[in-house]
């Protein structure tokens, strides 16, 4: 006799991803499904609040991309009061936020995505993280990971006041210019950035790419999903992380629809299950088929793997020139190997690294003029943004005295959850046969979750300060047959 | 140039998300009541970014939430060295005892001595300005205890 088993999401998820994998009498696995958690009260919070305060206060609520908040919230702050920056408060913008994807890109690999494939995807998880990465890399590479990001961090107090809730945005500009010594700091550290992003590109392609068992990995089956793509470009349809349009991208690599932030509900729906709290937005025009991939299915995808296929390259020369060299050795474009996420975030890095050299040796960055001090009443603001792990999206409706009368927030992981469940489900079904369940194999699932770096709801950092992902197999009768909690 | 001491009060949390923020009311009395003699740093990072707090100083005190299944309001202190250990592969959220092992083997200044004074809390994941109430409640306990730690570091040579 068959057993339904629902799902009860009634437990809420409090600050830790799920996944629950169901077998079938023959062990091999028939669905899995993961949760993460929903923000919870972000529109009450907000609402009552000065829409000016929203990039002070929003990003407090992430302990994991406070900066990518903080610049959303301005740019919708921005839209609120209908002003626009002066171009020198927008290259300030512009390079901060630059330094902040270089430092969280490239930390991101050292920590998260270099130890499955430094370490080795089998390897025990007692070594599979940072100290792993040590032990295999040396202790000096670990040592000038550390120096270059306390240095990045220290460009972002110079420029912030303080690395991590910086005060940088205001609506109309930016809070203070940028002095000619403190522009020539960040011009002597920019090439060191530039270096360490090459650095760490190569250490990439060294150790992972040379790997045949790991290239073998990153081009299988176990790690595919053939999605729509979205990402924020530019003018010339190249990655930015500030501005730009949204360009989506069919999964044979054609433009779909590109559209500016504020027609958003126009093109992206949110669908509900009764699994989960947390809505799984899809494209509108192409609708919701359920967790499918391909042309006809709504699901897409975002952050680095999904803006380099959503855009037509990098607007620097050497990420360029990297960005050829991944879809050249990746069969072409668009790549929908899930891992290869890895690479495109490197050379995310890289172009982040260039672009700071570029925009400080603007002479404009040290223009003093960096506001345009708001005339109009205020209404309604929308703000776009390339956080590190997707697009990031903030809403806000005011009373003419800028009071927040309505909020909403599409943080990253959102666009990514229903591609991740499809990832899961996917490797889930290649790794566990004929119900074997070891720690090997388990890690081999979670290594698609990590490829995302999903957010985790808001950032929390209670004691000990890990995020837990906990992931249950149940038999084909309902009763659990393991249980992992990382 | 910076008068540092040599103690740190680091108070860890985040006030917009609620019971998290139990560290940083905290630590903001603490400021008034010992700010001549220690340095109080409010810190919401995890992990590495605390490294950049705590190499310095000679002693750290660590204010904290925490969730172990115990009684909201409970509070616990244990040397960093008690901690559970964390294996977890993420970034941001490398726990402080993997931090801590990152800096030893990179044979990085460590403090002589480093405590962390944790409350068990009910909810630190709404985004909510607000103590719930056993939380709040054990807060004035809360400072008492770290108020007997600092008291009791202060009278230490080392200290001035």
């Amino acid at each position: 006799m068959e057993r339904r088993i629902t799902i009860d999401p009634i437990t809420r998820l409090e600050g830790h991803g799920k996944i629950e994998i169901f077998l079938n009498e023959k062990g091999n696995v028939d669905n899995a499904y993961l949760q993460i958690p929903e923000l919870r009260g972000f529109e009450q919070f907000c609402v009552g609040r000065p829409a000016e305060e929203m990039p002070r206060i929003t990003q407090r609520i992430c302990g994991v991309c406070p900066t990518a908040h903080h610049m959303a919230a301005t740019k919708a702050v921005d839209g609120v009061f209908k002003v626009d920056p002066p171009a020198s408060a927008k290259k300030l913008r512009e390079l901060f936020y630059s330094i902040f994807m270089l430092e969280d890109h490239t930390l991101h690999f050292y920590y998260l995505g270099g130890p499955d494939f430094i370490v080795g995807p089998t390897a025990p998880k007692a070594e599979r993280n940072i100290l792993g990465v040590l032990g295999k890399v040396g202790l000096e590479i670990g040592g000038k990971v550390i120096k270059i990001r306390r240095e990045l961090r220290d460009l972002m107090t110079m420029m912030g006041g303080k690395a991590v809730h910086p005060v940088l945005g205001l609506p109309g500009g930016v809070a203070k210019s940028l002095k000619k010594d403190e522009a020539q700091r960040i011009r002597d550290l920019a090439q060191a950035g530039v270096d360490f992003a090459l650095f760490t590109l190569q250490a990439f392609h060294d150790i992972v790419l040379k790997n045949k068992d790991y290239v073998a990995l990153i081009t299988g089956d176990a790690y595919i999903n053939k999605t729509y793509y979205m990402g924020l470009v530019d003018g010339a349809k190249k990655v930015n992380f500030y501005d730009g349009l949204i360009r989506t991208v069919s999964p044979a690599g054609k433009e779909f629809v590109t559209f500016p932030v504020k027609d958003y509900v126009e093109h992206i729906g949110e669908h509900v299950e009764p699994w989960s709290y947390i809505k799984f937005p899809f494209l509108k025009k192409v609708g919701w088929k359920g967790f499918k991939d391909g042309e006809d299915s709504g699901v897409y995808r975002v952050a680095p793997l999904a803006r380099l296929n959503a855009s037509e390259g990098m607007a620097t020369p050497l990420a360029q020139a990297e960005y050829q060299r991944m879809y050249e050795t990746l069969g072409g474009k668009p790549a929908h190997f899930t891992l290869a996420y890895h690479w495109a975030r490197l050379i995310e890095a890289l172009y982040a690294a260039e672009h700071i050299k570029e925009l400080a040796e603007d002479p404009e960055i040290t223009n003093p003029k960096v506001r345009t001090i708001p005339t109009e009443t205020p209404d309604e603001g929308i703000g776009v943004v390339e956080a590190p792990r997707g697009l990031l999206i903030h809403h806000y409706k005011t009373d003419k005295n800028g009071i927040i009368e309505k909020a909403n927030i599409i943080v990253a992981t959102q666009h990514n959850s229903a591609a991740m469940n499809l990832g899961i489900q996917r490797s889930a079904k290649a790794f566990i046969k004929d119900g074997r369940v070891d720690d090997g194999i388990l890690n081999m699932v979670e290594m698609t979750y990590r490829a995302y770096d999903p957010c985790h709801g808001c950032g929390t950092h209670t004691l000990p300060g890990h995020y837990p992902l906990s992931l249950t197999i149940y038999d084909s009768r309902g009763e659990k047959v393991r249980e992992l909690n990382t | 140039m910076e008068d540092r001491k040599a103690i740190l009060v680091l108070a860890l949390g985040n006030e917009y998300l609620r019971d998290d923020g139990v560290g940083i009311f905290a630590g903001r009395v603490l400021q008034e009541k010992f700010g001549e003699r220690v340095d109080v740093i409010e810190a919401p990072e995890s992990g590495l970014g605390l490294l950049d707090h705590i190499v310095p100083y000679k002693r750290v005190l660590m204010l904290d939430a925490i969730q172990q299944g115990g009684v909201p309001g409970a509070i616990k202190v244990f040397s960093v060295d008690q901690l559970p250990a964390v294996e977890s592969p993420s970034p941001h959220y490398i726990g402080v005892p993997m931090a801590i092992e990152i800096a030893r083997r990179l044979g990085l200044d460590l403090p002589d001595e480093l405590l962390i004074l944790a409350m068990e809390v009910e909810d630190p994941f709404a985004i909510t300005e607000g103590l719930t109430e056993l939380v709040a409640r054990a807060l004035p306990d809360y400072i008492e205890q770290a108020s007997t730690i600092l008291e009791g570091w202060l009278t230490l040579p080392s200290a001035r």
